[in-house]
């Protein structure tokens, strides 16, 4: 019997926002597995910038995805049927399983999770959301105790896990996100002390009144006129740790750029830019951190997860100004 | 007591300052009294820096506020004696006495002019030096590109990089300043940003990427600069020259760092005492083999400091621009 799969494919390259004039979305055959593979019913695919980046035809670290690619998209699912050593039927797996139904391919590039968890989780706090925010702020930013966070993005999928850590490490730790809602469920739900509704108020004469002697560490999601308040409230010896960049990734040929970089300079502060994939070898200790701190109930992991994979393209514009909290996912 | 003289700012500048801002003030110099000693001037700074001060720190009718180096002609203090060489921030005062703090004792090598404690061997150098070797954590025979190369710090960073190896280019807004990092200090390749739109003209004389961006200028360089930088790319920053009076160009190329997981850093002189041996050791190593080449312009006369900075705020420097106030 020949098994069939629905696959979301790369059809155009957008210039701005990503509609489904980019997509297609078709069956196919699954070939069957040569030695070595595994057959992976996808549960769930995460939803994240990195799916925005690959559309574009160069520039990040990871190679464009060519017309005509399933987009490389973080899955979980369970294994169907295996020829890879470590493999069985009916094993939860997290990796690269691709915008498509399922998951056909080498076993080595995935891992086995426990299924103890809420299958989404290993997309979230236990997946590469949950690393990059553990990885940016823990080795990036490095927030000392009674030191002040400021956090972009903060209800989001990296911005409230990394929050939520930088508060563990004693700092004080204020968040910045669009619309009321959004700012309660970080105070409220996350435990952040304070958060800027960046719609309706001035970020930086609030950042002003929150923190009046300024900020030690910032984490940016989003750059823009954000990162421009951020870098005017740094004081002495900051650090930005720089994630993402979701306000320009739509907007790439009309950007309008953040100013203040001499705020640097006069503080004598540190930028960086930073991608998890640099800690792979850490990521065993960054997994066993996320999972002691979730199991504790010292983090709260929130997932809003989107139904049908046909849904895929109108899926990725959620994160482009959605309402959603947490970690988006998009169950098959 | 002892007349002598002060340079003192009498009006703030209306836009470009003019030597009528300024007086020559003639004083009376104290004696040195128990635990103080009496300094001559010996050299003037007139810096970059001092223009914004002139329009609010600097105080009207008092000395104007800088560094130099002078010499002990009186000492009624334990640690300096007459003759005794020293750097000092005490403003421009033809004399003055000090009860010693903020005093730095020079050990001025006799094969070096003493003007080069003011530039290469002084602030100046151990800017560049810390934050190329330490901020910019450099390697030997890495991609530097420096802005404003042809500047105070700027032509000390190019030639630092050369002498460890590194392939380097520089940034520069003239021909002749082209001409002398080029034929002189022998960068590697040079830009002149008034001719040629940066971006492109990155490409061509960085072939290899940016793996060390010196940054003296911000705005529109550090945008053309970020998408040229390598993996793991440090920037140190040194200066926005560009943004000084306001910054109206937004950096766009932000994506860039993440990309790249470039590193950007600001840093000031103060920040590398613990460097300062090794600094000094090797600079005055590098100036007396040739291999650091300098340029200065020195007017002769303490009453012409005016002149002096007027000039730099003018452009009408090569190199360090100081003042002799005596031999």
């Amino acid at each position: 019997m020949t098994r069939v799969r629905t696959a979301v494919r790369l059809k155009a390259r957008p210039t701005g926002l990503p509609g489904p004039e980019h997509w297609d979305v078709q069956e196919e055959p699954i070939a069957p597995l040569a030695p070595g593979e595994v057959l992976v019913a996808n549960r769930y695919i995460s939803v994240s910038p990195s799916l925005r980046a690959q559309m574009d035809a160069g520039g990040a670290y990871l190679p464009p995805a060519a017309i005509g690619d399933v987009v490389r998209a973080r899955g979980v699912g369970v294994v169907l049927e295996s020829r890879a050593e470590g493999f069985r039927e009916g094993d939860t797996v997290e990796g690269p399983l691709g915008s498509q139904s399922h998951y056909s391919g080498p076993g080595e590039v995935l891992s086995p999770v426990d299924p103890a968890f809420p299958l989404p989780r290993h997309l979230g706090v236990l997946g590469m959301t949950g690393l990059t925010a553990y990885f940016g702020m823990l080795d990036i930013a490095a927030p000392k105790p009674g030191e002040t966070v400021l956090v972009s993005a903060a209800a989001g999928a990296v911005g409230s896990v990394a929050g939520q850590i930088a508060r563990l490490r004693g700092a004080r730790v204020i968040g910045v996100a669009g619309g009321p809602d959004k700012c309660a469920h970080v105070v409220e739900a996350l435990g952040f002390d304070a958060c800027i509704d960046y719609r309706s108020e001035d970020v930086r004469d609030r950042l002003a009144e929150l923190a009046p002697e300024g900020i030690d560490v910032y984490f940016d999601n989003v750059g823009g006129p954000t990162l421009e308040a951020a870098l005017l409230s740094l004081r002495h010896r900051a650090r930005i740790a720089v994630c993402g960049f979701v306000a320009d990734y739509n907007d790439i040929g009309n950007l309008r750029g953040a100013r203040n970089y001499l705020r640097l300079l006069e503080t004598r502060s540190r930028m960086e830019g930073f991608s998890v994939y640099d800690f792979a070898g850490r990521y065993p200790e960054g997994r066993a951190a996320l999972a002691g701190w979730l199991s504790r109930g010292e983090i709260a992991a929130y997932e809003h997860v989107e139904e049908g994979l046909e849904r895929f393209p109108e899926v990725l514009r959620l994160l482009f100004g959605g309402a959603q909290v947490g970690k988006l996912v998009l169950k098959v | 007591m002892t007349q002598s003289r002060q340079i003192h700012l009498v009006r703030r500048p209306q836009g470009a300052p003019k030597v009528d801002d300024f007086a020559v003030v003639g004083v009376e110099t104290p004696d040195a009294a128990d635990g103080q000693v009496q300094l001559q001037a010996l050299y003037v700074s007139v810096d970059p820096y001092m223009r914004p001060r002139l329009d609010a720190d600097q105080a009207l009718d008092a000395p104007m506020l800088g560094g130099g180096i002078a010499r002990v002609v009186q000492s009624r203090h334990p640690d300096f004696r007459e003759g005794d060489v020293i750097r000092h921030a005490m403003g421009m005062q033809e004399r003055f006495v000090s009860d010693g703090r903020g005093l730095l004792k020079l050990s001025p090598d006799p094969d070096l002019p003493l003007s080069v404690y003011m530039h290469a061997l002084g602030g100046t150098g151990i800017t560049a030096y810390g934050g190329l070797l330490e901020v910019g954590a450099l390697k030997d025979g890495e991609q530097v590109f420096v802005s404003t190369a042809a500047g105070a710090v700027g032509s000390v960073v190019a030639q630092i990089a050369k002498i460890k190896g590194c392939y380097v280019a520089g940034s520069t807004g003239s021909d002749d300043k082209a001409a002398w990092l080029r034929d002189e200090v022998g960068l590697d390749a040079v830009v002149n940003y008034r001719e040629q739109p940066l971006a492109q003209a990155l490409r061509e004389a960085m072939p290899k990427g940016i793996d060390v961006y010196f940054e003296n200028v911000g705005g529109d360089h550090l945008d053309a600069v970020l998408p040229r930088m390598n993996v793991r790319g440090r920037i140190p920053v040194c200066g926005m020259i560009s943004t000084y009076n306001g910054d109206r160009i937004g950096v766009k190329n932000l994506s860039s760092m993440i990309y790249s997981r470039v590193r950007m850093e600001g840093f000031v002189a103060t920040d590398f005492p613990h460097l300062n041996a090794r600094f000094q050791s090797d600079m005055t190593g590098w100036l007396k083999d040739g291999r650091i080449k300098y340029q200065e312009t020195i007017l002769d006369g303490f009453e012409r400091a005016p002149e002096a900075l007027v000039g730099l705020f003018e452009g009408r420097n090569t190199g360090k621009m100081l003042v002799r106030a005596a031999a």
